[in-house]
C-alpha cells in the first residue's frame, strides 16, 4: 500500500540527490521530462541544481541550465552557498548556460506574430555543445507569463521535449503553482510535456517551515507514494524516505535472548529479550526507566554489541554523567564506535526525519540494541498519536528485518499510589494503544508501603515466551539496579 | 521582417546605428545558434533598443510603428518636408 511497484521497461537515471532516488525507486525516467512544481520558496530550484551538479560531477553527465528565472549570475552564485563551483564546470565545458533569466523585465510584445525558434536552436546548441545527458528548465511559468501566444510557447516546449526523447537527455523542469490553482501548474505544463510530476510545498509548523514533496504521477513506473518530507542543508537537498512496509522478513529469533544483565530480571524474563523483540518499558518519572534501558545498552556493548540511544528525553551530556556515576562511561564507548547518541529538536519533530536519524545511526556503527528515551517525548512533541504508531510501526518492521533488538520508555503518569490488590489499575491507555505494536511490557511503579516508596516491576506480557508474572521490588543502587524479593502484599 | 526594416530606416539615419540579424533567415545554423545566444534572442522578430540603456525589446509584428516604437522610448520622427 506505501508504493506502486510495476515492472517496466523504463529505464531510470540517479538524480544523485539524497534520498529522492529511494522515493522514486532508482531515480527519474531516462530520456523523460520530469516537472517539478509548486509555490515560491519551495525549493524547486534547489532540486534542479543538484540534479545537475550530481550529474555532472558524480555520473560524469554534462548538463544545460535553462534559466527564465534567474539570471545565470545570479545561479552561479547561489549556488556557491552549497559549495558547488559552476563556474568552474563551465570552464570545463561540463556545464552550459540558456540565460534568459534577465529578459523577464525588459521585453514587450507587438502582436503574436512570432515564434520561439531561436530558444530551441540555443538549447539544442547548448546540449551539443557540452554534450549534455541532462537538461533543467528552470521557471518555465515565465515563459507562459511573458508570451501572450501560448500556442507559440507550448509549440516550442513540445519541440524541445520530443526531440530530446530519442537523444537520450534527461529533463527536469520547475512551474509555479499558487495556492489557488486548481491544476499542477498554472498554465497546464503537465499535460503536455511532463512524463513525471514532483509537488513539493512549504508547511507551516509550530516553530519552523516544514518541507514535503509527494510524487503524483510516474508514466509507465514505479516511485513511492506519500507524503515525504525534505530539507535544504548546506550541502544540498536531504530527503527522507520512507521505509517501505511490506517486504520485510521478521528476523525475530526466541532462542536468541538479549540480557539487561540485571541479576534477576534476566531470569524473569525467560533469559532476557527475544532477538527483535520490541519491548515496551513503561512508568512514572522516577522509577528507573532510564536505568533499564541503560543497562539494557551496557550489557550488549560488554557482549559486543553495538548500540544506538535516541535521547530525547535529556541531553546527552546528562545522560552521559548519570551513566558514569554508576561506573559506565559512554563518553569512551562513543569514541570507540560502540554506543551512537541520536538527538532532535523536540519542537516539530518529523517523523521521516527522526527514523532517517535512527536508521543512520544504527547503521553507521551495525547497531544490535536501541533505547528510545523517551516515545512519552514523541507523544508530547509534534506528533499526533497516530503518528507515533505509524513511526513505531515502521520503526519496528525496520528494526526486525534486522534483527535489532529496542526498547522504548514510555512516561506512564497514574502509576502510583495504587491501592491493595489494585496493582495494575494504573496501567494507561498510552500502554494499551501502543500495545499491538509493542512485542513486550515490562511495567514499573511505585507503592507507598509502611512509610515508605517502593519500586515495583512486573512482566505483563513477552511475546511468543515464557516469563514470570509475578511482581517484583526493585531498587536503583550505585552501580545499576538491585532486584529484589517477590513482592507480596 | 520587411515591415521591420522599414521601420527601421528612418531614426537610424538620424540618431545611429542599427544592425539587423536574419537568424530566422539564415541558412547558417551555426551562425544562427551562435548569434541568438550572443544577443540573448528567445524569439523572432525581436527588435533591440541597445543605446541608449537600459536595453529594451520587442517581440512580434512591427507593421504598426507607432506602439512599437513609444515602447522602446523611442520618438517616431516624421520624414522632413
Amino acid at each position: 500500500m506505501q508504493s506502486k511497484r510495476k515492472k517496466s521497461a523504463v529505464e531510470k537515471v540517479f538524480t544523485g540527490i539524497r534520498g529522492l532516488d529511494e522515493v522514486l525507486l532508482g531515480g527519474v525516467p531516462k530520456g523523460r521530462s520530469t516537472l517539478i512544481t509548486g509555490g515560491t520558496g519551495t525549493g524547486k530550484t534547489v532540486i534542479l541544481n543538484e540534479f545537475l551538479y550530481q550529474g555532472i560531477t558524480q555520473f560524469k553527465e554534462n548538463g544545460v541550465y535553462v534559466a527564465f528565472e534567474e539570471s545565470k549570475m545570479d545561479i552561479i552564485k547561489n549556488v556557491k552557498g552549497f559549495g558547488w563551483n559552476y563556474a568552474s564546470l563551465i570552464a570545463q565545458k561540463k556545464l552550459a548556460f540558456v540565460d534568459a533569466g534577465a529578459l523577464r523585465e525588459m521585453t514587450f510584445e507587438s502582436g503574436q506574430n512570432y515564434d520561439l525558434s531561436p530558444l530551441i536552436e540555443r538549447v539544442k546548441y547548448a546540449l551539443k555543445k557540452v554534450k549534455a545527458k541532462r537538461l533543467v528548465i528552470d521557471g518555465l511559468d515565465n515563459l507562459f507569463s511573458r508570451f501572450q501566444n501560448k500556442d507559440a510557447v507550448r509549440q516550442a516546449l513540445y519541440q524541445i521535449t520530443a526531440e530530446l526523447k530519442d537523444s537520450g537527455v534527461t529533463v527536469l523542469m520547475t512551474a509555479e503553482k499558487l495556492g489557488s490553482d486548481k491544476g499542477l501548474s498554472r498554465y497546464g505544463v503537465e499535460e503536455f510535456v511532463a512524463d513525471g510530476v514532483i509537488e513539493i510545498e512549504l508547511v507551516k509548523g509550530q516553530q519552523q517551515f516544514l518541507r514535503r514533496m509527494f510524487a503524483v504521477k510516474f508514466r509507465g513506473t514505479g516511485f513511492r507514494s506519500g507524503i515525504i518530507e525534505f530539507e535544504i542543508t548546506d550541502q544540498g537537498l536531504l530527503v527522507y524516505p520512507k521505509i517501505p512496509v511490506e517486504n520485510v522478513v521478521a528476523k525475530t529469533d526466541f532462542q536468541v535472548r538479549k540480557g539487561f544483565g540485571i541479576k534477576g530480571l534476566d531470569d524473569i524474563l525467560g533469559g532476557g529479550i527475544p532477538q527483535g523483540h520490541m519491548v515496551l518499558v513503561s512508568g512514572n518519572t522516577g522509577t528507573g526507566k532510564t536505568m533499564f534501558g541503560m543497562h539494557f545498552l551496557k550489557q550488549g556493548i560488554s557482549e559486543g554489541e553495538n548500540a544506538v540511544l535516541v535521547a530525547l528525553e535529556e541531553p546527552v551530556e546528562q545522560v552521559k554523567k548519570t551513566a558514569l556515576s554508576h561506573g559506565w562511561d559512554f563518553n569512551r564507548y562513543e569514541k570507540e564506535g560502540k554506543v551512537s547518541f541520536v538527538t532532535t529538536n523536540l519542537i516539530d519533530i518529523s517523523n521521516d526525519r527522526l527514523l532517517y536519524q535512527i536508521i543512520s545511526a544504527v547503521e553507521g556503527i551495525n547497531a544490535k540494541r536501541v533505547l528510545v528515551d523517551s516515545i512519552s517525548t514523541l507523544l508530547s512533541a509534534t506528533m499526533s498519536e497516530e503518528q507515533v504508531r505509524q513511526f513505531l510501526l515502521q520503526l519496528s518492521r525496520y528494526f526486525k528485518a534486522k534483527g535489532i533488538t529496542f526498547i522504548m520508555n514510555c512516561l506512564s503518569s497514574t502509576s502510583f499510589g495504587a491501592a491493595h490488590g489494585q496493582l495494575l489499575s494504573s496501567l494507561v491507555t498510552n500502554e494499551m494503544r501502543l500495545s499491538s505494536v509493542t512485542d513486550g511490557i515490562i511495567m514499573l511503579l511505585f507503592v507507598e508501603r509502611g512509610q515508605r516508596i517502593k519500586k515495583l516491576l512486573t512482566v505483563l506480557k513477552l511475546r511468543g515466551s515464557q516469563h514470570s508474572k509475578e511482581i517484583f521490588s526493585f531498587e536503583i543502587e550505585k552501580g545499576g539496579i538491585k532486584m529484589g524479593e517477590k513482592y507480596e502484599e | 521582417m520587411n515591415s521591420t526594416e522599414k521601420t527601421k530606416d528612418k531614426p537610424a539615419e538620424e540618431n545611429g546605428k542599427l544592425s539587423r540579424i536574419r537568424v530566422a533567415e539564415s541558412n547558417n545554423l551555426e551562425f544562427k545558434r551562435k548569434e541568438a545566444e550572443k544577443h540573448n534572442i528567445i524569439a523572432t522578430p525581436t527588435l533591440i533598443k541597445a543605446r541608449p540603456k537600459p536595453e529594451k525589446r520587442i517581440v512580434g509584428d512591427l507593421s504598426n510603428k507607432e506602439r512599437p516604437l513609444t515602447s522602446l522610448d523611442l520618438e517616431v520622427v516624421k520624414p522632413r518636408q
